[in-house]
């Protein structure tokens, strides 16, 4: 039962997702105005662990969003920030052996639109675009490493 | 190899080796998650039965028989004595290569798969009905059948060879038992159950609906499935699928011809072993153990269209695409390049405010994305990359 519930995760993300593309219609674009013409796309490197721990200082006004994973202690394991123009790309060290490729697809007034690639090695493992609002981040969690998981939240601000 | 002897021996092999390898911890777990990965061998109830059988032969044994342990590490061989000679050396190439064993005997290991097999008689032979110790013959055969190598005269002893493998599934159960605590809640089942398709047509609507308002329990869910798959992965590698050497077994035991067993009784074995070993339902037990304890409670209550969608396994790309409400905030700092302006922690971007708009992963990755629903929760792109990375 449960590698038949596995092969089926893809489905219930779909229906979610599904389901909130169907009961909210697309939003109107926003034109820009007063928009820059670089992004400044952050990322954080945190060690998540789902044993009781202490949560790292740094990360105290994180609170409420950390509240919501799965562990119990978390480390400020690095801070990164680089400047992309619109198709612009860097790659950020998280690990030894992993990196993040950020390309800076669009932005406008209301939300920056981002493409990130995680490479373990020389393995590409995620490719994904995501659109999200300005100064606003989502996460990305990474699960195995030491001990933990890697719970990277990215941040575009302009 | 089709003879009935040795396909009910390969049947009570692996189904000792669903129930064996977690002993030291908690066996049930991985025995359901095996229990998905024997196609056409075990289904619904009767896989519960079955499991259940298999627990109390392995009880009949004793949890830390090295018999139980052997022949659970041989659980991938195609036969019984594969699967103790796989617990005494794993995938040795000197073994596959040449489709059999080769070399002079050793001593030492005779007496280890005797040691081992020392307990099977009580189970298995006395309902073979046909006079036949089974294990004796094969730990006798493992020490006479000359071809048994002094290549593998380096190999610990039974014991020690399945007790170090088995380590590893400790390891495993105890990640399985640290991401996951008992609820025997059945209210808590109807995830699982709507995935399964075993819920009646209207409740499987309201299941449906209600993943669409709590698309966080998908985490849950996938989450019990990773660790499902882990086992699996982690068991199959570990066991690693060792050579046919029946032939020379049924040959050392006396039999002319391996695909034929004097008196054997199609069936016999079966209904033996199961009068003697009784049923245990183990379903409750595995479902109680693997569900996960913040699941909603309570009856579905929510009507709606199911949106049914198929999905390959393992597929190397998915797309996702979702559109959301938009809502229109004011600018929370000034823009672009005043240093001082900047936001000094990442705000998460809540319901309304962050959309994936493609997705892709390598093909032994396992990705989810956590939408959020609410103010409180971010939007979460979780990442497994595989044992293969």
């Amino acid at each position: 039962m449960i590698t038949s519930v596995l092969r089926r995760v893809a489905f219930v993300l779909a229906l979610g997702v599904a389901g909130h593309a169907n009961a909210q219609p697309a939003p109107a674009p926003i034109m820009p105005s007063a928009v820059g013409a670089k992004v400044e796309v952050e990322v954080m490197v945190i060690l998540a662990k789902a044993e009781p721990g202490a949560v790292d200082p740094r990360l105290a006004s994180m609170a409420s969003a950390l509240k919501s994973l799965p562990f119990q202690s978390f480390t400020l394991l690095d801070q990164q920030g680089v400047r992309l123009a619109g198709g612009e790309e860097q790659a950020l060290r998280l690990t030894d052996q992993r990196r993040l490729k950020v390309r800076l697809v669009a932005h406008d007034a209301t939300q920056a639109t981002v493409k990130i690639e995680l490479m373990s090695g020389e393995t590409e493992v995620l490719d994904t675009t995501v659109s999200v609002h300005r100064n606003k981040s989502f996460y990305l969690a990474v699960r195995g490493y030491q001990g933990g998981s890697l719970v990277v939240p990215v941040t575009v601000r302009y | 190899m089709n003879h009935p002897l040795h396909d009910q021996l390969v049947r009570v092999r692996d189904r000792l080796a669903d129930v064996g390898e977690v002993a030291s911890v908690r066996r049930e777990v991985v025995a359901a998650g095996l229990l998905d990965d024997i196609p056409g061998v075990m289904e619904g109830e009767e896989a519960a039965e079955d499991a259940g059988l298999l627990l109390a032969l392995w009880d009949e044994t004793g949890p830390g028989s090295s018999l139980g342990e052997a022949v659970a590490w041989g659980g991938a061989a195609p036969d019984l004595s594969d699967g103790i000679l796989s617990a005494l050396f794993g995938d040795d190439t000197r073994l596959s290569a040449t489709g059999g064993v080769s070399g002079a005997v050793t001593p030492a290991i005779g007496d280890a798969v005797r040691s081992a097999a020392g307990a099977l008689p009580d189970v298995v032979a006395s309902v073979v009905g046909v006079g036949l110790p089974v294990a004796s013959a094969v730990g006798d055969a493992a020490g006479a059948v000359p071809e048994v190598a002094a290549a593998f005269a380096d190999v610990p002893p039974v014991g020690d060879a399945v007790r170090d493998a088995a380590g590893a599934f400790a390891d495993v159960a105890d990640a399985v038992m640290a991401s996951l605590a008992a609820d025997d809640d059945e209210a808590n089942a109807w995830p699982s159950a709507m995935l399964d398709h075993e819920l009646a047509p209207a409740d499987h609507r309201a299941a449906a609906g209600r993943l669409l308002a709590e698309p966080s329990q998908g985490a849950w869910i996938t989450r019990s499935a990773e660790i499902g798959r882990e086992i699996v992965s982690a068991v199959r590698a570990e066991a690693g699928a060792g050579p046919s050497v029946w032939p020379q077994v049924a040959a050392a035991i006396g039999l002319a011809d391996p695909e034929h067993v004097p008196g054997w009784v199609d069936g016999r074995l079966a209904e033996a072993v199961r009068a003697e070993a009784g049923t245990v339902d183990v379903r409750p037990v595995v479902m109680a153990s693997v569900r996960p304890p913040d699941l909603v409670r309570g009856e579905i209550v929510e009507e709606a269209a199911a949106n049914h969608q198929g999905w390959g396994a393992w597929a190397a790309m998915a797309a996702l695409a979702a559109a959301m409400l938009v809502v229109v905030l004011p600018p929370l700092i000034t823009p672009v390049d005043d240093p001082a302006a900047l936001v000094p922690v990442a705000q998460f971007a809540a319901v309304g405010e962050v959309n994936v708009d493609a997705l892709s992963y390598a093909e032994r990755a396992s990705v989810f994305v956590e939408v959020p629903v609410d103010k409180e929760t971010p939007l979460i792109i979780w990442v497994d990359e595989g044992g293969g990375l």
